[in-house]
């Protein structure tokens, strides 16, 4: 797209000042996006740690003691929740470190546009990170819920282990920079 | 070989804040526009005051951060295009006087950038 410039009207010192401050903001953009990123990085995999843990803390522990169709529907959330929340950690380390991408010299315009750009995409990302997060947590609260409260199948009815998803919710949350595993089997 | 040599043109006045209609008129004929990614906008030329090399990166959005207003992750700033925008030199030149953080001389002006017909 062709643009073109016209004088504009007489500018003001206020709007100077805006301007300067605007120009402030934006040399430090990047960083406050990238530490906004690790700190939600950082609280919502604890979020999710916490609840995982809670999933094996108490309740009932085996899937195979619900109904065929409640036992479904848990393996279906606990897969449900694994995939969104690997996307959404995914998404927030993604925000916080930003791309393992090499830039094509002949793609280079400005230090600062590539910084915008960057932050951009990185708030993006943070906040796609945040929802599929958030729902990857209330999947799994749902899939511990449907496993405690679901009923029961009937006495003297054989589980049928073949047909039990054996579903294992891995968490691995960066929290102060370690790597942290947390496994829940339901 | 050749090369250009717009440092050499360039006025190492003090810094100064101010602006003149001049400035604005200047701007628009001599700058270049380039629209890129994400809304943004590559304007070059020289500063109307100092003559300094200006690369400027017209944004129209901004991350907020929480205690910015408009709440946390919601980019701020103009978002019309049309509207006249407020441009001022950021030359990486020397300038007496210029405040801590600061860049340019101090010249400022107002531009209205428009997509060309056609």
């Amino acid at each position: 797209m062709r643009l073109t410039l016209r004088a504009g009207p007489a500018a003001g010192i206020h709007e100077l000042h805006t301007a300067q401050a605007l120009d402030a903001l934006r040399r430090t953009e990047l960083a406050r996006v990238r530490a906004a990123a690790a700190a939600w990085r950082n609280g919502i995999g604890g979020l999710l740690a916490a609840v995982a843990g809670f999933g094996i803390v108490k309740g009932r522990s085996d899937i195979g003691e619900l109904t065929p169709l409640w036992a479904r529907a848990v393996g279906i959330l606990l897969l449900a929740a694994l995939v969104i929340g690997t996307v959404g950690a995914l998404s927030l380390i993604r925000a916080a470190t930003g791309r393992p991408r090499l830039l094509p010299v002949a793609e280079f315009r400005n230090p600062a546009y590539h910084e915008h750009v960057e932050a951009v995409l990185s708030v993006r990302a943070l906040r796609r990170g945040i929802a599929l997060a958030l729902a990857a947590a209330t999947l799994l609260v749902a899939a511990v819920a449907a496993t405690w409260y679901g009923p029961a199948r009937p006495a003297g009815s054989a589980a049928e282990p073949a047909h039990v998803p054996q579903v294992y919710v891995l968490v691995v949350v960066g929290v102060g920079g370690r790597a942290e595993d947390h496994r829940a089997a339901v | 070989m050749t090369s250009s040599t717009p440092a050499a043109q360039h006025d190492p006045s003090p810094y100064l804040e101010q602006t003149h209609d001049s400035y604005a008129v200047w701007a628009a004929e001599t700058f270049t526009a380039a629209a890129a990614e994400h809304g943004i906008v590559l304007l070059t030329g020289a500063c109307p005051q100092c003559r300094g090399d200006v690369e400027i990166v017209l944004v129209n959005t901004i991350f907020a951060g929480r205690n910015r207003p408009g709440g946390w992750l919601r980019p701020g700033g103009s978002a019309d295009p049309s509207s006249a925008r407020l441009f001022m030199c950021t030359c990486p030149l020397e300038h007496p006087d210029r405040p801590q953080g600061y860049s340019g001389c101090g010249a400022y002006w107002k531009l209205t950038i428009e997509a060309a017909a056609g």
